[in-house]
């Protein structure tokens, strides 16, 4: 349903252009689930901007297309885009939690949002009751401001109100970043029942490796505007095969093992307004070897389903193994 | 007692002001909280959003004073007003790191400003001893960063300085709120693995407060599970972690997720997301409480020994922890 196809894109800033994005290609069935994973500043946020065609004026698309089913959006003139954007697809934006309107009631939100796309009243009153229902909210929330609202609340409002047009995929950025782990379970299991029950495709963002392995049936790690790897959510954090997730996977703890000792990737991302050349990790990779300055390694197909851009992906269950020994991590640092 | 940290039914109540609360209505946000932490330990204090945490941070550093209670540091009571003393014996690390640090002053006046504030040491000895707080704080070489502005460091760097600037009066407690917790991941074990061993090296205690179970064992002694300003369980950290007794505690650990897509979650007790609000005289956890049973609407737990050193205040706990 959705498709990026070697997508890049450019901020234009005052000290230059900056590569947010470069050569991105992804896609999401219907009904499927992607999780993007990475470290701040790697293009999540502008990746899933793109997918909505809803890129700011200083954002450019540099190459490639989005499409969704089929469709070029950056053929689609504007108004055409603003109706697809409610009724095909849903956008819950980063920090969504304090993006209602503090002054507005939830009804309120909800009657301007569905009058902006031509929906009366009282339609909107009744959707919006059978969507509270759906995130678990009782219909009297509508008569409530969003300060009376917890966080898990508001940001389940926010869900409802996104799907007021009844998308068929969903557009998360961070949807449970700086919510309690109680209300991030909430927030995940309903997200995971939208997909299960109401077949909605989601394109979920986050840092945090846990809730991908949660909520994602499929997982893009990007780096620095690229993809390192993707695949199977399983397959690429039981198995992966670039340093790079090997070292994301080790970093995470896991409350299961207290024992285990969490490590961390010395160094930090590279300034997207001057990118190195070669691998964009090989300044902080433990397995670096002069062939990764130097060229850029493509992201190829390792299996039907997934896809690995390094020099040595061919060794990756050596290296894996290699990676297991904090020391490695360590003495990067 | 020696204890760096003592700690006796702290209390510190709010009353809110603002009408649209329901002005006047109290909030206990720390109602009687006791513990001592020993030199050179780390007591963790995990809870959900508003269950007090930071409101007892800023009673240890004394930014806000205690309703009730006593706190005494290395044997210094607070008293009614932290005095200078108090107040050099305690320093605190914060969550923001780019918040936290003034983007106009240089490292090298960040570290110093605690050391001038309180008129210790000559400018050359002010310079060398911010030298070496850096480099405690893995900024090597230290002098090198001392000309440095906030907007050339990264995240974890920054953290670094803020830790630095902490450590630089040698306190006999450090307090971290959230430390990590606006830090990738890829930058977190340093920093944790930094606090672990500042701790560990020297005769100074921490309490460490995050709302992320998972990264407790990497650095804390104890781990204290707080909820609506108490302690409901508090004792060994691999203990509560890994035989947790409070079915607070048991939901809070039940909830984290875990990077393994092979592990379905753990499904939580449907009342946890639902309950109301507590009811006078009860559990304040018994709303929400999976376990609850008829008795716990009429008695208020207070923690106890359910193994030496491990403390819990449910009056289930027993059963639970068949
Ligand atoms: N409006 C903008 N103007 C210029 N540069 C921008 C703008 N928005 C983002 N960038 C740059 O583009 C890159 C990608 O940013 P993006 O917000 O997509 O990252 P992200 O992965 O969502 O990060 P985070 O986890 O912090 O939300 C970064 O280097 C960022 O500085
Ligand atoms: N200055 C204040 N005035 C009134 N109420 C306050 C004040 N500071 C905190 N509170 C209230 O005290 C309670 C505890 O707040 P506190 O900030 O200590 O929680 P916390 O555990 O640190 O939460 P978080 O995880 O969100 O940081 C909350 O109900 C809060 O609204
Ligand atoms: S290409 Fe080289 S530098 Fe990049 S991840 Fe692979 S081994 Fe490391
Ligand atoms: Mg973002
Ligand atoms: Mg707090």
């Amino acid at each position: 349903m959705l498709a990026l196809d070697d997508v890049s894109i450019v901020y234009t800033t005052r000290s230059g252009p900056v590569q947010a994005v470069s050569g991105v290609t992804l896609s999401l069935p219907p009904g499927g689930s992607l999780g993007l994973v990475g470290e701040s500043g790697c293009g999540k946020s502008t990746l899933a901007l793109a997918a909505l065609a809803l890129l700011p004026a200083e954002a450019r698309l540099a190459g490639g297309a989005v499409r969704l089913d089929g469709q070029d959006l950056a053929a689609l003139p504007e108004a055409e885009l603003r109706k697809l954007r409610w009724t095909r697809m849903a956008y819950v934006p980063q920090s969504a939690q304090n993006a209602l309107v503090p002054v507005h009631s939830l009804r309120r939100q909800f009657r301007d949002t569905a009058a902006a796309h031509g929906m009366r009243s009282a339609e909107a009153d009744e959707r919006a009751a059978a969507l509270l229902r759906r995130v678990e909210l009782d219909a009297a929330v509508l008569d409530r401001f969003p300060h009376e609202l917890s966080g898990g609340m508001r940001q389940r409002a926010m869900i409802a109100l996104a799907l007021l047009f009844g998308p068929s995929l969903l557009v998360a950025d961070e949807p449970t970043t700086g919510l309690d782990v109680i209300v991030q379970r909430q927030v995940i299991d309903l997200l995971r029942d939208l997909r299960g029950e109401d077949g909605l495709a989601l394109l979920f963002i986050s840092h945090d490796i846990g809730v991908v392995a949660e909520l994602c049936s499929h997982v893009a790690v990007l780096y620095a505007g690229k993809v390192m790897e993707s695949g199977p959510t399983a397959t690429v954090f039981s198995e992966p095969d670039h340093p790079y997730t090997m070292g994301l996977q080790r970093a995470f703890p896991d409350i299961r093992h207290p024992e285990r000792s969490i490590v961390s990737i010395a160094g930090h991302p590279p300034r997207l307004s001057s990118p190195p050349k070669g691998c964009p990790f090989a300044p902080r990779c433990p397995f670096v070897q002069p062939v990764c300055r130097d060229t850029t390694p493509p992201l190829v197909a390792v299996s039907d389903a997934r896809a690995v851009a390094c020099h040595f992906v061919d060794e990756a269950a050596a290296l894996r193994e290699r990676a297991r020994d904090p020391a490695l991590w360590d003495e990067a640092a | 007692m020696s204890g760096a940290v003592l700690v006796t039914d702290a209390r510190k109540t709010f009353v809110a002001s603002r009408r649209l609360f329901g002005g006047g209505t109290p909030v206990h946000a720390v109602d009687g909280v006791s513990f001592s932490i020993a030199p050179g330990r780390v007591l963790g204090i995990a809870g959900e959003s508003g269950s007090g945490k930071s409101t007892l941070a800023n009673l240890l550093v004394g930014l806000e004073l205690p309703s009730g209670g006593e706190i005494a540091i290395g044997g210094r009571p607070l008293g009614r007003k932290p005095n200078a003393d108090f107040r050099r014996s305690v320093q605190m690390v914060f969550q923001d790191p780019f918040g936290s640090i003034n983007p106009r002053f240089t490292v090298g006046r960040t570290v110093e400003e605690p050391l001038l504030i309180h008129g210790l040491g000559s400018e050359a000895e002010r310079h060398a001893r911010a030298i070496a707080a850096l480099e405690e704080a893995e900024l090597r070489p230290g002098a090198a960063f001392m000309e440095r502005f906030p907007h050339e460091l990264s995240g974890g760097q920054r953290q670094r300085v803020a830790i630095a600037r902490a450590i630089v009066l040698r306190p006999r407690l450090l307090v971290a709120d959230e430390p990590v917790s606006m830090l990738d991941v890829s930058v977190r074990a340093g920093i944790l693995r930094l606090l672990n061993r500042l701790v560990h090296e020297s005769e100074m205690a921490m309490v460490f407060i995050t709302h992320d179970l998972s990264i407790v064992a990497s650095v804390c002694d104890e781990l204290a599970v707080m909820y609506r300003g108490r302690f409901v369980e508090h004792g060994p950290v691999r203990a509560v972690l890994q035989k947790p007794r409070h079915p607070y505690t048991r939901a809070l650990i039940a909830a984290v997720p875990v990077p393994d897509p092979t592990v379905p979650p753990t499904p939580l007790p449907a009342k946890l997301m639902s309950g109301g609000a507590p009811v006078a005289g009860g559990c304040r956890f018994a709303p929400r409480c999976g376990s609850a049973i008829a008795a716990c609407e009429t008695v208020d737990p207070v923690l106890e020994e359910a193994q030496p050193g491990h403390r819990v205040a449910c009056i289930r706990h027993r059963e639970i922890a068949q």
